[in-house]
């Protein structure tokens, strides 16, 4: 019961429906005010300073705040604080406000802190969850539902988590009602809106797409068009590996999306290169295009058109078996071109290609390579794996004109020797290269592979499995770690800094490759000697029966264990001792009866013998 | 260094650094507005106990570089990514914590509100929606039947995100 203003209000009259609308009201208010807020429920200040406020600031804010209903505290719900002071402010502006006396005063209940935040807050907090999450949350009350699927919280809809679970009526519903927010959509491998009746309304939902990523969705021809032609701002598309996007999928791309900047429809086994090169013509901003599997790349035209733009940095080619050393002298020099009277090459302006992925062209010559060299300089990445005609001299051409080159990619190039690896090492990129791959090139030995770990101080991964080299490879690249990237001012000291993997080797499958050699590398890593301790460690990937060892062994000191990874080396080392000793029948029983390893030696593989035998 | 004063809606003053104070976009424009004041700033939507606290979050945080310019284009945030200090900052009671969300959202200090928001997610994450309407109070309107619903709707999303990292067993040597 309170007394205002000489109003008697009796609460007990007050009923409670209309309590509830009054304060759905406020809530309502509450929730679409911007920044200054109500909920300073319980802390009113004194009715002096309250008149300086209404004068200085902004009366929306401050007359709700004084205009809060006065409710009974006893049937108030959860979810409302009792004021200390309940007041209602009179017509004329004066107010008289009489605290409750400390008997009727009720301890404070929780307040329904959620609903004081502004609605933009609330979603900012939402915004921080994961798209399952938020599903979840959905199912909090009513107004989270809504809350939870409000379409700026969808705006990067990405399937990757979930594409395979989601049933297609709440992805559909989701992509619906986020519709003009979602900028970038991934749905990739969602299979479940094919032949649905709902695509339609989803293709059409979209219509603010940045980037847009479809691939493997089994759509129709229909609803490709759909989306493209519905999203005039894309910049970047992928509709890998749908079949029915065809050359006429590719001309309305070139007349729709004027902005693209990456496109990628490799595997669209109904298009050819024709389609490709209407895009490369329209679209000016185009910088990346993956086109692996397409056909016809042997025709002038679209090669031309690359090399008339210029303009493409990330261009994946691989495995278009059309594609031969014609196509790539187009596609850098163009048709006819000048002929320099001095050096008797072609002109013409370098290429701005930084990744290169021609691998599975099988076409491919040193011819090609030849091209290339002096044309590409900008060249980051190349990828030749699976060109088996490629052998040293195109490389010894190509090579030292790439003075960029972080990634390179040669396997099965099985002609290659040595001298290539010498050119790469002693090449301007030697200082840069990050990741060399050439298993399989079995030619490669010990002579060519310490040179690039000695020249290649960058260098991170390795990949030589099937190839000659010996364990003076991993001594080697042992010893390159030991000594590279170490700060001079400051010495490590062990317990001081994390372990790191800072040279990934990939060596199974080498028959010159021991258990010896391996053990070099395990002892090195748990090296805790405080003089020659070093964070940076080598991860090893050998021969399979070793590897859970090898693996054990890591996790130990990546976890800071070096002492215990030290004893299981020790163990192993003696296991293995042990088992040289032995005949292979009873090695075997062994090996199963230590290390669970069930096919020791019936599983292994071509050139692996030696691996168990030394 | 001048030295500005704040006035808190349960009328404390609270002399504060102007650098310091100028973390709140909103007292920035202000000062910025008006020049030179002598008075106090009244704050009115922010208590003494909450503005202490937030003026104790900019203190630590004037050094931090101006914030860059947000591009909500990238990815969803990490609500992980909270740095330690602010963690244990942000280890009040619930009530205290919403009020620092508000604090930071009316005077527009972005950098402690992403933190609070964080703070708050965390507090989401991992929870059923029964216990997230006990965490915030929250009524569950839905009929029986519409609950019914919603949960064979959210049924491929349940599970996933384990409650706790599960303890790396150490295999036997």
């Amino acid at each position: 019961m309170v007394l205002v203003s000489g109003q008697a209000v009796d609460t007990r009259l007050v009923k409670a429906p209309r309590i509830s609308r009054r304060q759905r009201f406020i809530a309502r208010i509450t929730r679409n005010s911007s920044s200054p807020q109500l909920s300073k429920l319980n802390s009113e200040p004194p009715s002096s300073v309250r008149g300086q406020y209404l004068k200085n600031h902004s009366v929306s804010c401050i007359s709700l705040y004084l205009t809060r209903p006065v409710t009974p505290s006893a049937e108030r719900p959860l979810g409302f604080r009792v004021a200390e002071t309940l007041d209602i402010p009179h017509h004329q502006g004066e107010n008289m406000s009489v605290g409750i006396p400390n008997s009727v005063r009720r301890k404070p209940v929780l307040a329904d802190m959620w609903g004081c935040l502004p609605g933009e807050v609330q979603v900012q907090i939402l915004s921080c969850l994961e798209p399952k999450e938020l599903v979840r949350c959905s199912a909090v009350s009513r107004k989270w539902h809504s809350l939870c699927f409000d379409g700026q919280l969808w705006s990067n809809l990405d399937a990757t988590g979930y594409y395979n679970k989601i049933p297609v009526d709440q992805l559909s519903r989701i992509i619906t009602n986020a519709g003009p927010f979602v900028r970038n959509l991934n749905l990739r491998g969602c299979v479940q809106l094919q032949n649905d009746w709902r695509l339609e309304v989803v293709a059409n939902a979209c219509r603010n797409l940045l980037t847009a990523s479809l691939e493997g969705c089994k759509f129709e021809q229909t609803t490709i068009h759909f989306i493209v032609s519905r999203n005039p701002r894309l910049a970047q598309l992928n509709i890998a590996g749908l079949k029915s996007a065809s050359n006429r999928t590719c001309r309305l791309i070139s007349k729709a999306c004027p902005l693209l900047e990456s496109l990628n429809v490799s595997w669209c086994s109904s298009m050819d290169a024709r389609g490709i090169k209407k895009i490369v013509e329209e679209c000016k901003n185009l910088r990346e295009l993956r086109a692996c599997e397409i056909t016809r790349f042997n025709e002038p035209g679209p090669m031309q058109t690359i090399f008339k733009s210029n303009k493409l940095e990330v261009l994946h080619l691989g495995a278009c078996e059309s594609i031969d050393d014609a196509a790539i002298a187009i596609m850098v020099e163009g048709v006819d071109p000048e002929v320099d009277p001095f050096t008797s090459k072609p002109k013409a302006p370098p290429r701005k290609l930084v990744d290169l992925d021609l691998s599975g062209c099988s076409n491919l010559t040193d011819q090609a390579l030849r091209s290339l060299a002096g044309n590409v300089p900008n060249l980051e990445a190349l990828q030749l794996g699976g060109c088996v005609s490629l052998t040293d001299s195109g490389f010894t051409a190509l090579l030292p004109t790439l003075g960029k080159l972080t990634h390179l990619d040669l396997e099965e190039c099985s002609e290659l020797t040595n001298i290539t690896l010498l050119a790469l090492a002693r090449g301007p990129a030697a200082k840069k290269l990050e990741h060399l791959q050439c298993s399989y090139c079995e030619n490669l030995g010990d002579q060519g592979m310490t040179e690039i770990i000695r020249k290649c101080p960058g260098l991170r991964n390795l990949e030589m499995d099937n190839t000659r080299v010996s364990n003076l490879v991993l001594g080697e690249a042992a010893h390159a770690v030991r000594h590279r990237l170490s700060p001079p001012n400051s010495p490590p000291v062990p317990g001081s800094c994390s372990p790191r993997v800072a040279l990934r080797l990939v060596v199974y499958d080498c028959a010159n490759i021991t258990w010896p050699g391996v053990r070099d590398i395990l002892t090195r890593n748990a090296d805790s000697t405080p003089s020659t301790f070093k964070p940076e460690l080598i991860q090893l990937k050998c021969f399979y029966g070793w590897q859970q060892t090898v693996d054990e062994h890591m996790k130990r000191v990546l976890r800071g264990d070096r002492d215990s990874a030290n004893r299981l080396e020790c163990k192993w080392a003696e296991h293995m001792m042990l088992s040289e000793d032995t005949t292979l029948g009873r090695r075997r029983g062994r090996r199963q009866a230590l290390w669970g390893d069930g096919d020791g030696l019936t599983g292994r593989r071509r050139g692996r013998s030696s691996c168990v035998i030394c | 260094m001048s030295e500005i004063k704040l006035l808190s809606s349960d009328q404390a003053t609270i002399t504060v650094e102007k650098s310091v104070a100028e973390r709140s976009i909103l007292i920035k424009n202000m000062l910025e507005d008006v020049g030179e004041v002598t008075e106090a700033i009244p704050i009115p939507n922010v208590n003494e106990n909450v503005l202490k606290k937030v003026i104790e979050w900019c203190e630590h945080h004037k050094g931090d570089p101006p914030a860059q310019a947000d591009d909500d284009s990238d990815s969803r945030k990490k609500s992980s990514d909270i740095d330690e200090w602010d963690q244990k900052f942000m280890q009040v009671d619930q009530e205290m914590l919403f009020e620092i969300i508000l604090a930071a959202n009316y005077l527009d200090i972005k950098p402690l509100l992403d933190v609070g928001c964080k703070t708050v997610a965390n507090m989401i994450k991992g929870k059923s929606p029964e216990e997230i309407r006990k965490t915030f109070n929250i009524q569950n309107d839905f009929t029986p039947d519409e609950e019914e619903q919603i949960r064979r709707e959210n049924e491929w999303a349940e599970e996933s995100v384990p409650r706790s990292q599960p303890l790396d067993i150490d295999e036997a040597c």
